[in-house]
């Protein structure tokens, strides 16, 4: 396994008093599912959207397959944003058009079979499409990319059970094996049961590092349960 | 990449811009129309009630045709403006500012088509009073025939008392002009991109924050702009009026004025571009 992700002392202050990320120096390797945990304003999103290049830090440097964010890790990165990134004019098969379009790693084929299984029409335009079916269509864009790195920010919040069988079954069945996955979640009894490796953050400092299997052998509960003895309020 | 940005940009505006500019090319025959058929020294000179009525509609056409004029000029204006703010800087700039191309590419390719439909709406406006006016004109013979066997002497006169009888002054004059007309199209698209850029360095009212810069940058470059030309006026004018007057002077001054504009237009230009792209690069925060 080789590091495919390197943060060196990054920093991200946004002018408010104390920065959401401070000094946070972190290698994720390659091939992993790493559940990146935290309560809200502990810096997950602040870390994922510097590492998307959609905001910039105030110190440090951030390394993705040893480069700095550019066209060329964006080439190389799946990100799933906690928002809708569709837009509404568009069809479901011209988003499939739009994403072989830009990133070679798009496999067309994979994304229309996921869109038929779920009876979701490829003529809709997104704007006639529900909430829920937006969320899924854009997983589907997400993981039908051959990426070496995916990134994905709240997957599975705010809908409901069915569905977040149906967005991990997807992640799990869809995923580039060499690549790694990077989860961002605090609804982590759902998703324990896939990831390799946690990394609990609070205020923008790391607290705990380790496999799920560590964390179970040196606390003697689930991550879920550990998660919830390290933020209790 | 800008290619694929191009050709995306085009197939979500091609429909509405296309729509707007028939809809003036409509109004456009519809005029010309009117112009062919209408006799105005016949209106005026007949007395019955038909005649008032006729002329209700053609001030009725008149109003509608400058309002198509407006709605296709703000409109198109506003609706790139628009596309730029929610295509970068709001949830939809999560998918564009993650494809693998640059910042340059993302400004570049919304300017272009911006600039494609703004160029296609002056021509539009611009063709589409010219043909009213000359299919008026062959309405109105009578005038024109006076005027048009002076029209060769008056332009000689022009040239010979401005330029100093050097048409060449006078052909580079119309193409400084022409350059000024191109760079004022691409300076409005940036003029707006910059104001949108900086508005979200705000922390709040984002939008609002946009539309107050765009207003000042506007208001500053106008002032400053205004003041310098109408000093080169005044020198202008005080030569023209000198009773050493030599012909060409007035040309030379007027040709210097419009390479000052055209200059000053696509330096600020560059100015608005660069500004955007050092925000879009450096300063990209997205909510």
């Amino acid at each position: 396994m080789s590091t495919l992700v390197e943060l060196r002392n990054l920093t991200k202050n946004y002018g408010t008093g104390k920065p959401a990320v401070d000094n946070l120096s972190l290698t994720f390797e390659s091939g992993r599912i790493i559940g990146l945990l935290g309560p809200n304003g502990s810096g997950k999103t602040t870390i994922i959207k510097m590492m998307n290049g959609l905001l910039q830090p105030t110190g440090g440097e951030i390394l993705i397959d040893s480069h700095p964010p550019g066209p060329y890790t964006k080439s190389i990165i799946s990100y799933l944003p906690e928002r809708t990134y569709l837009e509404a004019g568009r069809t479901v098969s011209d988003l499939i058009g739009y994403f072989s379009d830009f990133y070679e790693d798009f496999r067309p084929e994979r994304a229309l079979e996921m869109i038929r299984t779920l009876g979701i029409d490829e003529k809709a335009r997104v704007k006639t499409l529900s909430k829920g079916t937006k969320e899924k269509v854009q997983l589907i864009l997400v993981m039908s990319r051959d990426a070496k790195l995916y990134i994905l920010d709240e997957p599975i919040a705010g809908v409901d059970p069915a569905a977040r069988d149906y967005i991990i079954r997807t992640i799990i069945n869809n995923y580039n094996r060499n690549a790694s996955v990077l989860i961002c979640t605090h609804l982590i009894s759902d998703i324990e049961d896939i990831l390799d490796e946690v990394i609990f953050l609070m205020k923008g400092h790391l607290v705990l590092r380790g496999t799920k299997q560590e964390i179970m052998d040196k606390y003697g509960v689930s991550v879920d349960k550990h998660f919830r003895e390290v933020f209790k309020c | 990449m800008l290619g694929k940005l191009i050709s995306h940009e085009w197939k979500d505006t091609w429909k509405l811009m296309t729509i707007l500019n028939g809809a003036v090319i409509v109004l456009s025959v519809l005029g010309m129309f009117f112009a062919a058929t209408g006799n105005l020294t016949d209106i005026f000179n007949r007395e019955d009630v038909t005649s008032v009525w006729v002329f209700v509609m053609y001030i009725s056409f008149i109003m509608v045709y400058i309002l198509g004029i407006i709605a296709l000029s703000v409109g198109t204006t506003l609706y790139f403006y628009v596309r730029f703010y929610r295509n970068l800087y709001t949830d939809q700039g999560y998918l564009m500012h993650t494809l693998p191309v640059t910042e340059h590419e993302l400004i570049l390719s919304k300017a272009i088509v911006a600039f494609i439909w703004k160029a296609v709406s002056v021509l539009v406006v611009g063709l589409g009073i010219g043909a009213i006016v000359l299919t008026f004109a062959g309405t109105a013979e009578d005038i024109f025939r006076e005027i048009l066997p002076y029209g060769h002497e008056m332009f000689d006169e022009y040239v010979d008392q401005v330029y100093g009888g050097n048409a060449g002054l006078f052909l580079l004059y119309i193409i400084v002009m022409l350059i000024t007309g191109i760079g004022s199209i691409i300076y409005s698209i940036f003029l707006g991109y910059v104001a949108i850029s900086l508005g979200q360095q705000a922390k709040k009212n984002k939008v609002l924050a946009s539309v107050g810069i765009f207003f000042g940058i506007n208001i500053a470059v106008s002032i400053v702009t205004n003041m310098i030309s109408q000093m080169l006026m005044f020198l202008m004018m005080r030569i023209s009026m000198n009773d050493d007057y030599i012909p060409g002077r007035a040309g030379a001054f007027s040709l210097g004025l419009s390479f000052f504009m055209a200059l000053t237009i696509c330096a600020l230009a560059v100015v608005f571009y660069s500004v955007t792209h050092r925000v879009m690069a450096r300063r990209l925060n997205l909510e």
